[in-house]
């Protein structure tokens, strides 16, 4: 039987007929098993088409980014692999607005979500997520113990009532990221693990995995190596978050490449840069 | 006849400090509350406190520096939280007044008095002027009222009651005066006032360790009075001070005075007061009744240990609370299940002297779903090990709540409409991991970036009072790090002359600033203790990254505070 399961060749009824009344039960047996995996499958195949429904994407702020994503932005019920080598470049701001963007707008499409923020080292910074415009009043703040983080990272991904579960992880075995992927695609969660990119290139479950650095300008790479001028002694407009993001896996949602991304400190916004 | 008594615990609020820590005796104890207009000021303090010069509603840094200069010890010798080794600081009797945990702790005491009287009460401060006062010391409640007319008998008399009454309190540490009389108005002053030299045909007195009562005799209210101060009237301090300004310090001189003149000179408030003392002015006892705690319990024949018995037991009890409370429309907030086991042997005992395990369950909405319930409780008690067979389970819903019905539509599918899961998913995280371990944030006006928020729990009766509160922040963006370290790292920072940050060494990696924001100054508040000044500078190298850093300027030390 080819194409199983999605598309057996000829119905069980059939090889009912043609088989001796002793095997009746068995073949029956058969059969209704055949039925309910047909049923699982088609609603698998109706949870994809749903998901890929522009109903159930959501902008990543950036109209440039979101067309190279295939459904037009960011789907609910996947899960997300930001990585990046250095801290400090703004990856957890990219991320954590990207996270913040699933919970959507009171009163424009739906009723506002819940970001919950999984928090084992205990150093995000509230007050700073606040100064940027996120309401804290629609985050759910989780400081696990080191042992307990995957448990409840897992029991946040498959709650139906969270939007986006955002959360820095470490290592993960294949188990976990196996039940991550399950609980969002149960659930419709968007889940944004931040990972340091020594994990690149482990066995992933992610549907897209981004590897976030800092945009640096040619004049800066020059300097890099060398001692440099006196320092300026405010931060500029000019010296705003800027990121190269390239896109180096994707299931199903968007192509390989690369963006260049600049956060727009007074507003809070996405925009790309030329 | 009606008979009275009138127990009152001096300086409360000290009093409870120092029962709920006994180690605190050998320190001055001083308690700050905020005022609107002054800022900190005394709220209450010990004798050790007033000995030193300390006294109620002075400035709380004037407090401060008479308890510190009479301890003479250095300031810098706040105990870590870490720091085992160190001994208790000079500060350790300096803390914030808590009114709620006053009344919490003085309504306990009235629910254990309710054993010697149908009627028990708190004081009550009616007067209306005193509205604007409400959250003032002078207007919590330190004394409790019980009506004694018919009960007293079956103690063996009016004293016996009081001193058995007494006993406990004074075996856990309080000290009380006491005070019987026919009104309430006149047992209040017996408790509140000594009678220096009693009348032998009117007033009984009994003094003991940590006891002081007086008892004045039926129908003899008036004569025992006399002798008292006016304040022992529970004036206006306006009224008060009028009639000593007018040289009336005692009951007996008021009572000399024509009655005629009094409410139009002095108001109204004197002939009520004094009225209610006297008893032709009818006065009755505001009683206290205990919010109802809904308890269901088992008691075993034969203690087990046997975990599917247990499992089942709990499970049954389970289902009879949430009838319990269904019928009377309640949700349980938080529910605690106390196994109570028996001890087989001494060294079993003396490490476990309570002989009964507590598991506590917190959740974010009011539930009376029995298997959402049993299931919290499974969690915990799997992960319990009893030390012996039990002997009883107790299941008591500590918290209930009205439960909201919302008739439901039929095509309503939006996926945040329904609150159930997330309730479902606070409850399963809090109870697993910790209440405090799952919470919203709420943003606090503190100078230190790491007390700038706080985190509320959001299972529980205490969250539900802290729902509704509006986080507004007064940052710009960018301003602080998302990411703040638990504990600032200590790095090497080279400056130019001008003292700004040139060149940072962060994990032995070198880091050239390209442009930096700052200094910002944060420092803590003068009255807040030992001061904190740091100089914050936002730094992006050219290496992209940016970083938080600050230098101390205590000792010119710098500081990895956060990743932006």
């Amino acid at each position: 039987m080819t194409g199983f399961p999605f598309q057996p060749d000829a119905p069980l009824s059939a090889w009912i007929d043609s088989d001796s009344a002793g095997d009746d039960s068995r073949l029956r047996q058969i059969a209704q098993l055949q039925e309910q995996v047909d049923a699982c499958t088609h609603d698998s195949e109706r949870r994809w088409l749903r998901e890929n429904n522009r109903t159930n994407t959501f902008s990543s702020g950036c109209s440039v980014w979101d067309a190279k994503l295939l459904a037009g932005g960011f789907s609910r019920g996947s899960l997300t692999e930001w990585f990046t080598d250095r801290p400090g470049i703004g990856a957890q701001l990219l991320t954590l607005g990207v996270a913040y963007r699933a919970c959507g707008t009171a009163g424009v499409c739906d009723a506002a979500g819940v970001l919950v923020v999984v928090d084992p080292d205990a150093d995000f910074y509230p007050p700073a997520a606040a100064a940027w415009g996120l309401d804290l009043q629609r985050i759910v703040l989780i400081r696990p113990s080191s042992s307990d983080v995957l448990w409840a990272l897992d029991q946040a991904l498959r709650c139906p009532a969270v939007s986006s579960v955002w959360c820095r992880v470490g290592k993960l075995n294949d188990r976990w990221f196996r039940r991550f992927q399950l609980a969002v695609e149960s659930s419709g969660v968007f889940g944004v693990l931040l990972r340091s990119t020594s994990y690149l290139g482990q066995p992933s479950w992610s549907d897209l995995q981004f590897i976030i650095q800092p945009r640096l300008k040619p004049a800066d790479k020059d300097l890099e190596e060398t001692q440099s001028d006196p320092p300026s002694s405010y931060l500029s407009h000019e010296e705003r978050y800027r990121w190269h993001v390239e896109l180096i896996r994707c299931r199903k949602q968007g192509r390989l490449g690369s963006i260049d991304l600049e956060a727009d400190e007074p507003h809070g916004t996405l925009r790309t840069i030329a | 006849m009606k008979r009275l008594l009138c127990v009152w615990l001096p300086n409360w609020p000290i009093q409870r400090v120092l029962v709920a820590q006994p180690e605190l005796t050998q320190y001055p104890i001083v308690l700050s509350r905020r005022d609107p207009r002054r800022g900190q000021l005394v709220a209450a303090c010990c004798r050790k406190a007033r000995n030193q010069g300390v006294r109620v509603e002075m400035p709380f840094a004037e407090a401060r520096a008479l308890v510190q200069q009479a301890t003479a010890r250095p300031l810098v010798t706040r105990v870590q939280p870490t720091d085992k080794t160190t001994s208790v600081p000079w500060d350790a009797g300096l803390s914030v007044y808590d009114p709620d945990e006053d009344l919490r702790k003085l309504q306990d005491l009235a629910q254990h008095a309710y054993q010697f009287s149908p009627v028990v009460g708190l004081e009550t401060f009616d007067s209306p002027s005193s509205s604007v006062l409400t959250n003032h010391p002078s207007q919590q409640p330190s004394s409790l009222l019980l009506e004694m007319a018919n009960t007293s008998d079956r103690w063996g008399g009016e004293a016996r009651l009081a001193n058995q009454l007494a006993e406990p309190y004074v075996a856990e540490g309080y000290w009380l005066q006491m005070g019987i009389a026919d009104t309430i108005g006149a047992a209040w002053a017996l408790a509140h006032y000594r009678l220096k030299q009693p009348p032998l045909d009117t007033v009984t007195t009994l003094s003991q360790r940590r006891l002081f009562l007086q008892i004045a005799r039926p129908q003899q209210t008036r004569l025992a009075l006399a002798s008292l101060p006016i304040d022992a009237l529970r004036l206006l301090p306006m009224t008060s001070e009028q009639l000593q300004r007018l040289g009336i310090d005692q009951i007996r001189q008021l009572l000399e005075l024509p009655r005629a003149g009094l409410a139009t000179r002095l108001g109204s408030d004197l002939l009520h007061r004094l009225d209610q003392a006297l008893g032709t002015q009818n006065e009755t006892i505001a009683s206290y009744q205990a919010p109802r705690q809904w308890t269901t319990q088992w008691h075993a024949e034969h203690p087990t240990e046997r975990r599917d018995a247990i499992e089942q037991i709990v499970e049954h009890l389970v289902h009879r609370l949430v009838e319990m409370l269904a019928a009377q429309q309640q949700g349980a907030l938080q529910t605690r299940c106390r196994l109570s086991y028996q001890v087989e042997t001494f060294a079993a005992q003396a490490q476990s002297p309570a002989q009964h395990l507590d598991l506590v369950t917190n959740l974010f909405q009011p539930t009376t779903c029995a298997d959402h319930l049993w299931h919290l409780l499974r969690v915990q008690l799997d992960a319990t090990r009893v030390p012996g067979p039990l002997t009883e389970i107790k299941l008591t819903a500590t918290a209930t709540t009205g439960i909201k019905v919302r008739q439901t539509t039929l095509w309503d599918e939006s996926p945040h409409s329904d609150a159930r899961p997330l309730a479902d998913l606070i409850d399963r995280l809090s109870n697993r991991l910790g209440a405090n371990v799952v919470g919203k944030v709420r943003l606090c006006a503190e100078a230190l970036p790491e007390q700038a928020y706080t985190v509320v729990p959001l299972a529980g009766p205490q969250a539900n009072r802290a729902r509704s509160k509006r986080n507004v922040s007064t940052l710009s963006p960018g301003q602080r790090p998302l990411q703040l370290l638990r504990s600032p790292l200590a790095i090497r920072v080279d400056c130019h002359d001008d003292g700004a940050p040139q060149a940072l060494c962060i994990d032995q990696q070198f880091h050239l600033v390209q442009s930096f924001g700052g200094p910002e100054r944060i420092e803590t508040h003068w009255w807040r203790g030992p001061c904190i000044q740091r100089d914050y500078y936002r730094t992006l190298c050219q290496t992209g990254g940016r970083f938080w850093i600050y230098q101390d300027l205590a000792n010119r030390s710098w500081f990895l505070h956060g990743f932006f």
